[in-house]
């Protein structure tokens, strides 16, 4: 573990509800540019996790540092800004808004338009936005998203919405994208491409962590997996570390997915 | 692009057509009838703006309303002040209050907000029929002045329309930039997601308090206007009945359609006024009107494939895009 | 004097506590500001008038505006809410107002706005007991409402239906998986929530020796919102305790402050309480989940 490469890490992080305890003394860290890969059954408290991670709640105990700055308990829009972006187990869109204006929304920590520009200059005029409107269109091209990008997000089909959550995410220069279950309800085929804009992700900027059910895809790009199972980490190693390892493969009982 | 030339057009056509209404209608009576509808208008924007926009369902709209125009009587018949001031100030107050109201509520969910919004219209009514000394109680405010800019008077219907229209017209082109800004993205993020809202950067609190705050000022300044053009302050006009009635203004044109808050206003504050039987039986048609379109025009008229998208829009789509499709093979010969 | 409150608002208390089950049972399920709760039933409490006025025998023209106000809940809840279910928060609540508007504007145009004497053949007599006056009549709404209290805890608990209700209330997809009948179910549900408005609205109607229009809304819809505050959403046992509590509060506040600012001063006490403890007594203990 290099204390100075180290993005985010996770300390004794515990998290109970009334009587049931979500997670127990969790200690994971990420490093930068790693992929880290989140795995274990349902169950094991891994949306929590990121939950915590991400401010949603806080810790019952344990902290949470980022960069070094403690971050445990602040509120989700503060760490946002921060620069930790995530997607969600089911896709999370602003339904009602066009897909251009979903990337705006995503920027939002990126414009600083004041309130009297608003009043007094056409958007068209303000040169924040048009530049947000194009680094929100190269983005949408990059994903793949471009044509789509006047249409209602709600109207999309399953597969361009997982990607424009994706892209949302990435727009705001995170320096860490949380992905939860991002190939569910995917083909295999789809699940490649997943697999594809996971590394293309890191590759351009962000460090990221993913939450998958896909052996293939968390084995697959993984730098580093780590295994949580009732709310405790049991593994936390390499992909082929990991795979190996007894607890992990009890755990899930041959309930590999293929 | 063709299409932003063509709504500029067809713009200002429809406000110098506004324009000249007071020289081509002849009975008094109608230019009233539009007074009232450009200064509801104005409310029904607001409401757009909060409910519409913001997913923040206000059903005590009117109280606001009122506050605006209690304010704005008791400061120029109590207190002299001028109407220009007692204007602002009156839309002051009730931004403040829709601020407090709204700081209060922040962490409130759907259904309390709307509990509290109700319970904030009966305790204003209440007040405002039982505080004599401050609100007259039942008989109210009389003799508010007419609206006086710099010595010139709007004391005529004819006068007060191109006042009212101005109002109009300048709230509009504000509240607009507003929902095209990035305030106004934060907004409807809100109301899809709030969620995912907050995770986008958005304080989702602090926005939902500034939605709030916004939309009372312009209801605020409403009540103000209408308050000095009947010059009379009556406590009877900010009732719970009221509020839904103006919601239906916003929900019949469509929510998160500005136009449609127009066309929904309209329709509520004209028909009634062309039909008796419509008068009489209005809360039960706007009762069926809400069933039938929360059934099958959940958009409203002007909204996302709401009505009027149904039957214009797509005959309209198709006749430019057969335009289109001759204009390219004749380009091509 | 102030046990004379008491019991005054522990009898109010029981009326709100009966129209306060039927609607949060339905809100339990549904999560939806049931807008018109109390407008629904008020036309069956209209009905019975109605009846009476044409010389029927009390008994059967109660039993009879009951069965009105089951079928009218029901049959509200299949043609304006059940369409729009899953369709936001927004929608079912517009649609909600719109029913309410119809039931009242419905009353409006057959009875009119005044307030008519309902009189059912029961006068009942005053007890008295060291300073305080206590009806028999108030006696028997306490006692009706606690045995339909018993009536439904006992449903829910023990029977088909009652755990269909249970299941509903926590996951509907997950309750249709198991074999609920989830659109039954809930028809169910509207319309014993309809019914026991009826029986509310009625027992509030002798109480007073009256009935007008706004029992609907005054009453039932903005009283069963007030005792869910109180007692907290979905949970009947805080629908139960909540609605005594705020009996006792406007036998208090009335007596005591104000007979004229009675309703700020509830709405007010009631906003404070949303603010500071918004979960209401008995909150539920589910985690939003996301």
């Amino acid at each position: 573990m290099d204390g100075n490469n180290t993005l985010l890490k996770a300390e004794k992080v515990s998290r109970h509800f009334g009587g049931v305890r979500a997670l127990t003394g969790v200690d994971m860290h990420v490093s930068k540019g790693e992929i880290l890969g989140v795995i274990g059954p349902n169950g094991a408290g891994k949306s929590t996790f990121f939950n915590v991670l991400t401010g949603f709640y806080p810790p019952s105990q344990g902290e949470v540092y980022f960069g070094g700055k403690r971050i445990t308990g602040r509120p989700v829009h503060e760490i946002a800004e921060m620069g930790i972006t995530r997607t969600f187990q089911n896709i999370r869109l602003f339904d009602k808004m066009t897909v251009l204006q979903n990337m705006l929304v995503g920027m939002h920590t990126q414009l600083h338009t004041k309130f009297h520009q608003i009043l007094f200059n056409r958007s068209g005029n303000i040169p924040e936005e048009i530049n947000g409107q194009e680094r929100a269109e190269s983005v949408l091209d990059a994903f793949g998203l471009l044509d789509t990008a006047r249409q209602t997000a709600g109207n999309l089909p399953y597969g361009k919405k997982r990607r424009l959550e994706i892209a949302r995410a990435f727009i705001s220069n995170p320096s860490l994208i949380l992905l939860d279950e991002p190939s569910a309800g995917m083909n295999p085929y789809e699940t490649i491409e997943m697999m594809e804009f996971i590394k293309w992700i890191r590759d351009n900027g962000p460090t990221v962590i993913v939450i998958e059910h896909n052996m293939k895809l968390i084995m697959g790009i993984s730098d580093r997996v780590a295994v949580l199972n009732f709310g405790e980490k049991i593994a936390d190693g390499r992909p082929a570390e990991v795979r190996a390892n007894h607890e992990v493969i009890e755990a899930y009982l041959g309930k590999e997915d293929e | 692009m063709m299409d932003a030339m063509l709504k500029n057009k067809s713009r200002i056509l429809l406000l110098a057509f506004a324009l000249s209404l007071p020289m081509i209608i002849t009975d008094e009576y109608w230019i009233r009838i539009l007074n009232v509808f450009y200064t509801y208008a104005v409310v029904a924007l607001s409401i757009n703006l909060i409910v519409g926009f913001c997913g923040q369902l206000d059903m005590g709209r009117s109280a606001f309303m009122g506050l605006g125009a209690y304010c704005s009587a008791i400061l120029s018949v109590k207190l002299g002040v001028p109407f220009a001031l007692a204007f602002v100030l009156s839309g002051v107050f009730a931004g403040v209050t829709g601020a407090v109201l709204g700081f209060l509520c922040r962490k409130s969910t759907f259904d309390y907000l709307t509990l509290v919004t109700i319970g904030f219209n009966v305790i204003c009514q209440v007040l405002f029929l039982n505080w004599i000394p401050v609100t007259g109680g039942v008989m109210g405010i009389s003799r508010v002045p007419p609206p006086d800019f710099f010595g010139f008077t709007f004391d005529t219907n004819t006068r007060f329309y191109y006042l009212a229209l101005a109002f109009l017209v300048c709230s509009y082109a504000v509240i607009r930039r507003i929902t095209k800004s990035k305030m106004g993205r934060a907004f409807e993020a809100i109301r899809d997601d709030s969620v995912a809202a907050e995770y986008a950067g958005i304080n989702v609190q602090y926005y939902k308090i500034l939605n709030f705050t916004v939309g009372s000022v312009f209801t605020g300044l409403a009540g103000s206007l209408s308050v000095h053009y009947s010059q009379y302050a009556s406590p009877f006009n900010f009732t719970l009945d009221e509020s839904i009635y103006q919601l239906q203004m916003a929900i019949l044109g469509g929510l998160g359609s500005l136009p449609g808050s127009l066309v929904g206003t309209f329709i509520l504050v004209v028909f009634p006024e062309m039909s008796r039987a419509f008068y009489e039986y209005r809360l039960l048609f706007v009762g069926i009107l809400m069933v039938v379109m929360m059934l099958y025009f959940p958009n409203g008229l002007l909204g996302n494939a709401g009505v009027g998208e149904r039957l214009i829009g797509v005959r309209c789509r198709v006749a430019i895009r057969r335009q289109l499709k001759a204009g390219e093979r004749n380009g091509r010969q | 004097m102030l046990l004379q409150h008491m019991i005054n608002g522990l009898s109010i208390g029981s009326v709100y506590a009966l129209i306060a089950i039927g609607y949060n049972m339905v809100y339990g399920i549904l999560e939806l500001l049931n807008f018109a709760h109390g407008d629904v039933y008020a036309l069956g409490c209209f009905v019975v008038l109605g009846l009476i006025t044409a010389g029927i025998n009390p008994i059967p023209a109660v039993a009879a505006g009951v069965a009105a106000g089951y079928l009218l809940n029901m049959l509200v809840e299949r043609f304006a809410y059940r369409p729009v279910r899953f369709s936001g928060r927004v929608t079912p609540t517009i649609s909600a107002v719109g029913v309410a508007y119809i039931m009242r504007n419905l009353i409006l145009k057959v009875w009119g706005p005044e307030t008519y004497p309902l009189r059912l053949g029961f006068r009942g007599t005053r007890i008295y007991l060291g300073g305080i006056v206590i009806g028999t009549l108030q006696i028997y709404i306490f006692f009706a409402a606690v045995f339909f209290m018993l009536l439904i805890t006992i449903m829910l608990k023990k029977t088909k239906i009652g755990q269909g209700i249970v299941a509903i209330s926590q996951s509907i997809p997950t309750a249709a998986l198991l074999g609920v009948p989830v659109n039954r179910t809930i028809s169910i549900v509207y319309g014993i929530g309809g019914a026991l408005g009826v029986i509310g609205g009625i027992l509030f109607c002798m109480y007073y020796d009256t009935i007008f229009v706004g029992i609907g809304f005054a009453l039932g819809t903005i009283k069963a919102w007030m005792a869910s505050i109180i007692g907290g959403v979905g949970s009947l046992k805080g629908a139960i305790i909540g609605a005594m509590i705020l009996g006792l509060m406007e036998s208090l506040v009335a007596g005591y402050v104000s007979t004229l600012y009675k309703d700020a001063v509830i709405w007010l006490a009631l906003i404070m309480f949303i603010l500071i403890k918004p979960q209401g007594f008995f909150p539920s203990q589910i985690a939003e989940k996301i």
